[in-house]
Formats: structure tokens, C-alpha cells, sequence
């Protein structure tokens, strides 16, 4: 199966139906569905997550993040790549077609 | 009853809730803090230490790690929980077999603000007393195996407060005909548990709950019928049910706690509960616990569901009393003359059993 690269401009971002999740005191614990693991994501993970409340694409994302931590969008979004990838090789998030 | 030595742990269970007792103003000394944990782990208060840790309880840092690790870890368990939860759900919708998620992940998410606050360790699904054995088959599907055989056949569905089954991942499901434990149990409308319901969601998927009101009154039950003295978090479960958000409707609850013969159990729990957590927020139902004068059968009732042993005899004797004559044979019977699995299961010879159960009638020893 061939995939646009993660960082496609027009590709859309949603949390994957299924997936189940819990913040903890200093984590956020999510598990995909169809899997017993559960991933604890760091705070990129945790502010991708909530970004992605609604399907975004990653500058979209990176726009609502950088808004609220400060920093250039573009650093963000370089930050989140690896943090994308990762969710969806879990089974965690899904590009929306 | 007597309400936590240390007032950190109170204002703990308590937190967040109007008039609870304030947090700590400085981090506990090492001594207060391990009883501190060791209290929230045994009643299962992780939920709420991690609110009061994020809410700006002082704590120092290896504290502040001690309790992210407890919360990691109930959350795990709670997240494990729900994906067993949905199979089942799935499950009994294939089969046709209506459902109430009970406690759990049905109170952590439509009545705390945050389901992170209200941690459980197994599931509770309510099922009509008709559908008791078709939902039995679907669990046996998915692998649960119950740890004791039927009292007697057809016993569960006519009497029983529900099955326990256990999962080969070693968590627990109990399969409800009713809210608690005879007497109480039998007095319980049952279809009208399954009027109406509360929608959640879990992992995108409908559930379906109790209305707000039925677990109001479950959670009552649980705290008065179940563990005695009452566990701190059921007792929590009553006050955030009742405080936290507007809209109980308490003539709805009034009205069918007097119909199911309940009234002194709201009352009781109403009262513990504010005991217990330390609240001091004025509530027109508390007054009204205040107040309630109990019958005579709730005195007898909640009498032998608060000795330690709870024996089923001193049950049966109070139970009686509100069972339909063609019931009470039925149920007699049973505790009379039990199966054979069930008496091999439970390592017992027939006439010790049938000793006990004569006591039960006769009121012998």
C-alpha cells in the first residue's frame, strides 16, 4: 500500500474510531483498537492528539499548537512528523480519504 | 462509622466537591503521605489523588511520581477494561440481549468531569432477569467462566444480584439481574431499569447506562448493601452523582426509592456520605436523610446486610417477607436443595447445606 507522505499539505489527520485513550497525571495513555498496547505519549504526542479533536491536516495542527505554545509553526510541524508517523503506524490515527 | 483519621485523605476523596475539606496547604511528611497512598490504593481513590496532585495539592517531587505511576497504571486498567467492554456490548447486540453498563466506565464518564477521575477494576453490566442465561452464553463466548455453578437451576434469573464471571486476562464481569443483594434486590422494579437511558461514548462506540436518577439509587445500594462499613469511593460516587452537576430530579428519587422499599438506604448513604467525605455544603436531600425514620423491615433489612458474616439465612428470612407467596417456594426450594455442582463446587455436603437452610426458615442455628 502506497501513502502520500506524511507531510502532504492537503492530507487530513483524524483520530482512528476505536482507539481509547486516558490522560494520567503526567501522560496520555492511548490504545488503537484491534491492540493490548498502549502507547504514553509525550507532550508533542499529547498536543497532536488534542489538535486532532477534529480531522486537520498537519499544518493545520502545527497552526493550533504553535498558537498556544508559542513557538514558529514550521518548528512545530517538523516536531509532529515523527509523532504522526508513529500514531499511524499504531493504528492510532488515520489519514482521512 | 468513622470518617479518615488523617484529613488529607478526606479532603482527597473529597476533592473537588462544594464544601469538601480543603487540600493540604504544604506537602505531607513522609509518614502521613505513605498512609496516604496506602488508603487511596485500598479504596481505589487513585482518581481522585491524581485531581487533587493536578488541582495544585502540594507535593514534592518523588511524590508527584509515586502518584503518576498508581494513575498510569489504573488507566491502563481502565482503557483495558472498556476495549473488554465494547466486545461485550458488540457481543450482546448480536444476540439481541438489552444492556446497562453498571459503575465503571458508566459513572467515570457521565457523572465526573473527567472519566481520569473515577478509576475501576472490573465491569458491571445489567441485563433483564428473562435474558440472564442468553447473556451467560455470550460471556461464555468471549471466554468468561463463572466461579461457582447455579445455586439451583433457574435460581440466577429469578433471584440472583448477578453472576460473577472471570476473564482468562483475570478481570472481572459481573452480569446483574438486579442493583444489590435480597433484601433490597427484591424489591427493585426491574423492568423499569431498562426504561429509558443515558447515552456515553467510549472509543466512538454508544453505550447505553442508567438514567441519572437509577444510578443515583445504585449507587446508594452499592454504598449501604455492599462493603460494610462502606467503601470511600462508593460514598464518593453518591456525592458526585448528587453535587456536581444540576438536575437530579429528587422527587423522581424520592418516589422510587419509596416504591422499592429504599428509602432508608438513600438515606443512609446520603448521610454516610457526607460523614465520611467531610462536606459541610447544605443539600435538601441531606436534610431529609437527616431526618428519615426507617421501617421497620428497612431496620431489619440493613440489620443483616451490615452484620460482618451477611449470611444468606439471616437474608432469606428478611427477603421472605416481600417475596409473592409462588416466589417464595421457588426460592426456598433452592436454598433448600441446591444442585449437585453446586454443592461439589462449593465442597459442602447436602446436609450441612440443608441444616443451614432449615435455620433459615425455622430460625434454628
Amino acid at each position: 500500500m502506497s501513502h502520500q507522505p506524511t507531510t502532504a499539505e492537503a492530507t487530513q489527520w483524524r483520530r482512528r474510531s476505536g482507539t481509547l485513550w486516558r490522560w494520567t497525571i503526567d501522560s496520555l495513555l492511548v490504545q488503537p483498537p484491534d491492540s493490548d498496547e498502549l502507547l504514553a505519549l509525550d507532550v508533542p504526542g499529547q498536543a497532536l492528539w488534542e489538535a486532532l479533536r477534529e480531522p486537520r491536516t498537519l499544518t493545520q495542527a502545527a497552526e493550533i499548537i504553535a498558537d498556544s505554545a508559542g513557538a514558529p509553526p514550521d518548528l512545530i510541524a517538523s516536531d509532529l512528523v515523527p509523532v504522526l508517523e508513529e500514531l499511524e503506524r499504531a493504528g492510532a490515527l488515520q489519514r482521512v480519504e | 462509622m468513622s470518617r479518615p483519621a488523617d484529613p488529607a485523605l478526606t479532603a482527597v476523596a473529597g476533592v473537588d466537591l462544594p464544601g469538601a475539606v480543603p487540600l493540604p496547604a504544604e506537602p505531607l511528611d513522609p509518614s502521613r503521605w505513605r498512609a496516604l497512598i496506602a488508603a487511596v490504593q485500598g479504596q481505589r481513590l487513585v482518581g481522585q489523588l491524581a485531581r487533587a496532585v493536578t488541582a495544585g495539592m502540594p507535593v514534592t517531587d518523588e511524590q508527584r511520581r509515586e502518584a503518576a505511576e498508581l494513575h498510569h497504571a489504573a488507566m491502563g486498567q481502565a482503557i483495558a477494561l472498556e476495549r473488554r467492554l465494547l466486545a461485550l456490548a458488540d457481543a450482546f447486540d448480536d444476540a439481541g440481549v438489552a444492556h446497562r453498563v453498571l459503575k465503571g466506565s458508566a459513572v467515570a464518564r457521565l457523572d465526573y468531569p473527567f472519566p481520569e477521575q473515577r478509576a475501576f477494576a472490573d465491569l458491571d453490566i445489567l441485563v433483564p432477569a428473562g435474558r440472564l442465561e442468553a447473556a451467560l452464553d455470550v460471556a461464555d463466548r468471549l471466554g468468561y467462566a463463572r466461579y461457582r455453578p447455579e445455586l439451583r437451576a433457574g435460581f440466577d434469573r429469578r433471584f440472583a444480584k448477578s453472576v460473577t464471571l472471570a476473564h482468562p486476562d483475570g478481570h472481572e464481569l459481573d452480569l446483574h439481574r438486579t442493583l444489590t443483594l435480597e433484601p433490597f434486590g427484591f424489591t427493585i422494579d426491574l423492568p423499569a431499569l431498562f426504561d429509558g437511558g443515558a447515552l456515553f461514548t467510549v472509543g466512538g462506540r454508544t453505550l447505553l447506562a442508567l438514567e441519572r436518577e437509577l444510578r443515583f439509587l445504585h449507587a446508594c445500594y452499592h454504598a449501604v448493601c455492599g462493603a460494610w462499613p462502606p467503601e470511600t469511593l462508593a460514598l464518593r460516587d453518591v456525592a458526585q452523582i448528587l453535587l456536581a452537576r444540576e438536575g437530579l430530579d429528587l422527587d423522581r428519587v424520592r418516589d422510587l426509592a419509596r416504591a422499592w422499599r429504599a428509602e432508608a438506604v438513600v438515606a443512609h448513604a446520603v448521610a454516610a456520605a457526607w460523614e465520611r467525605l467531610g462536606l459541610v455544603a447544605p443539600h435538601p436531600l441531606r436534610d431529609w436523610a437527616e431526618c428519615y425514620e426507617p421501617t421497620e423491615w428497612e431496620r431489619r433489612a440493613l440489620a443483616v446486610l451490615h452484620t460482618p458474616q451477611r449470611r444468606q439465612r439471616e437474608r432469606a428470612r428478611v427477603a421472605l417477607g416481600v417475596l409473592p407467596p409462588a416466589e417464595r417456594v421457588a426460592y426456598l426450594r433452592a436454598l433448600a436443595l441446591p444442585s449437585g455442582s453446586f454443592l461439589r463446587a462449593r465442597d459442602s455436603g447436602r446436609l450441612g447445606w440443608l441444616r443451614r437452610a432449615r435455620a433459615a426458615v425455622g430460625g434454628g442455628p
